[in-house]
């Protein structure tokens, strides 16, 4: 093939060209950094107005302020994990899944645990369930007038509502389980990890009383040892997009902003849920109660993310052929544990779709 | 030819693949053997430390940190049982008010 002096030139010519839009789009990046560096925004969360309702200790009942006094009678509770922070769910105006929830009509209620302290170590799981759980439970009850309540269970969170709504089925209309670990066998390297082979968890909640922030990070850093290097880098990329930014700090406020575990509770967390799966195997007791998950026959929906590592969609959706309800449904959807409720798809999909299906079930 | 586009195919090739290699390693007997290990060493330290900080608090004729823990767990104990309380003498209260 002959060379051709004119084509060439145009191949340089054209190359020059996105080296420099390549180089354009760094120095936008670059500035963006330089402005995050030199006046770091001020990141505001959990901003939908409540009022705390109820009190023990440090575990707190919020009521959330509806936005025009309408509301369906059967009110919501979100039962948040026993590890972060319950503004993962209200992390901005726009980014609020409780904030969507209100919008709705729906009476939202959550259940913030605080900050366990040292005196909290010897507070077991039992009583989380069936002393702190059940008081909100009665009194979102009572404050509503709804004999029966919506129970939301995000994460361990979730595996704590099944058990609640095992025990007590008559005060639960519907279950709606987010991201939420049943079938621990199926619950992927971090069940590996926590095997009892080479996992202590005796020695370790001797030695710590509460299970420290840091402790538990790491464990979640083992399931993505990239993580960190990837996140950064998406950072970089996506610096220029309107609005990343922002959402980038909030969730990394997030993340950061972890608590300890309980010591006590977390023994029988990895103990009887973990290492023995008995909630699984139906040989779970919560205060001398057998638990039994075919007692649920409340309405029923599971969400678990494709891409969740922390509870893979296996272990969470598998409910669905343990529980005796009629209305049952549970879906993978595409997504980490967090992308899952808070990404970007979940604000135009995942979101409306859950709305509508609370709502059907709440009037 | 993209730079940015090439180098965005070739992180996320190298991503995989060290992803991959990790998670082979991780799964190894020696990772979980080393775990273990570094774990069991981690909490005798932390004994021993937290022994010689009794042992100090002690000499200075202060409460250890077990004991103010131990202190402040019963305290949260009393604030159940006052809540618990509270609430079977406010029904009580209800029944026997008479009414106006």
């Amino acid at each position: 093939m002959p060379f051709d002096p004119w084509r060439g030139m145009a191949n340089i010519l054209h190359w020059q060209r996105e080296l420099m839009e390549d180089y354009s789009q760094h120095l936008v990046r670059a500035g963006k950094f330089w402005n995050w560096a030199v006046s770091p925004p001020e990141i505001r969360v959990g901003l939908t107005p409540k009022d705390i309702v109820y009190q023990e200790h440090k575990p707190r009942l919020y009521r959330y302020h509806s936005r025009d006094g309408t509301v369906q009678p059967t009110p919501i509770l979100i039962v948040y994990a026993l590890i972060n922070r319950l503004y993962i769910l209200d992390l901005y105006p726009g980014r609020s899944f409780i904030e969507f929830l209100r919008n709705e009509g729906l009476q939202v209620y959550a259940v913030d645990w605080g900050v366990a302290g040292d005196e909290d170590r010897g507070i077991s799981l039992d009583y989380y369930v069936e002393g702190y759980l059940d008081r909100m439970v009665d009194t979102v009850r009572n404050i509503t007038g709804s004999p029966r309540i919506t129970l939301f269970g995000y994460c361990i969170g979730g595996t704590l509502a099944a058990v609640y709504a095992a025990l007590h089925p008559e005060k639960i209309r519907n279950l709606v389980l987010l991201t939420t670990p049943i079938d621990f066998e199926a619950g992927g390297y971090l069940r590996t990890v926590v095997d009892k082979d080479h996992f202590p968890v005796d020695r370790i909640v001797n030695a710590f009383g509460n299970i420290p922030p840091w402790f538990m990070q790491t464990g979640f850093k083992l399931l993505n040892p990239l993580g960190d290097l990837v996140k950064s880098y998406n950072l970089y990329k996506h610096i220029p997009e309107e609005g990343f930014l922002k959402y980038y700090l909030a969730i990394e406020k997030w993340v950061n902003d972890s608590i300890p575990f309980p010591g006590e509770a977390y023994r029988k967390f990895i103990k009887d849920f973990y290492q023995e799966n008995k909630l699984y195997r139906g040989l779970l007791e919560i205060s001398g109660r057998r638990v039994k998950l075919r007692d649920i026959s409340a309405n029923h929906l599971t969400v678990a993310g494709r891409e969740d590592t922390i509870a893979p969609a296996a272990s969470a959706v598998c409910i669905r052929d343990l529980i005796s309800s009629e209305d049952n449904t549970a879906v993978t959807l595409p997504g980490g544990h967090i992308g899952v409720i808070v990404g970007g798809r979940a604000l135009k999909t995942t979101w409306p779709w859950m709305g509508d299906w609370l709502l059907e079930r709440s009037a | 030819m993209n730079l940015t586009a090439l180098f965005d195919e070739y992180f996320s090739w190298w991503q995989s693949a060290a992803a991959q290699y990790l998670r082979l390693f991780q799964n190894t007997p020696f990772f979980f053997q080393g775990m273990k290990q570094t774990l069991g060493r981690y909490l005798e330290a932390k004994k021993a430390a937290d022994r010689i900080l009794d042992e100090t608090w002690r000499n200075l004729r202060l409460p250890s940190m077990e004991e103010v823990i131990r202190i402040h767990e019963r305290l949260n104990h009393l604030e159940s049982l006052l809540a618990h309380r509270k609430e079977s003498d406010e029904r009580d209260v209800r029944r026997e008010f008479p009414s106006i």
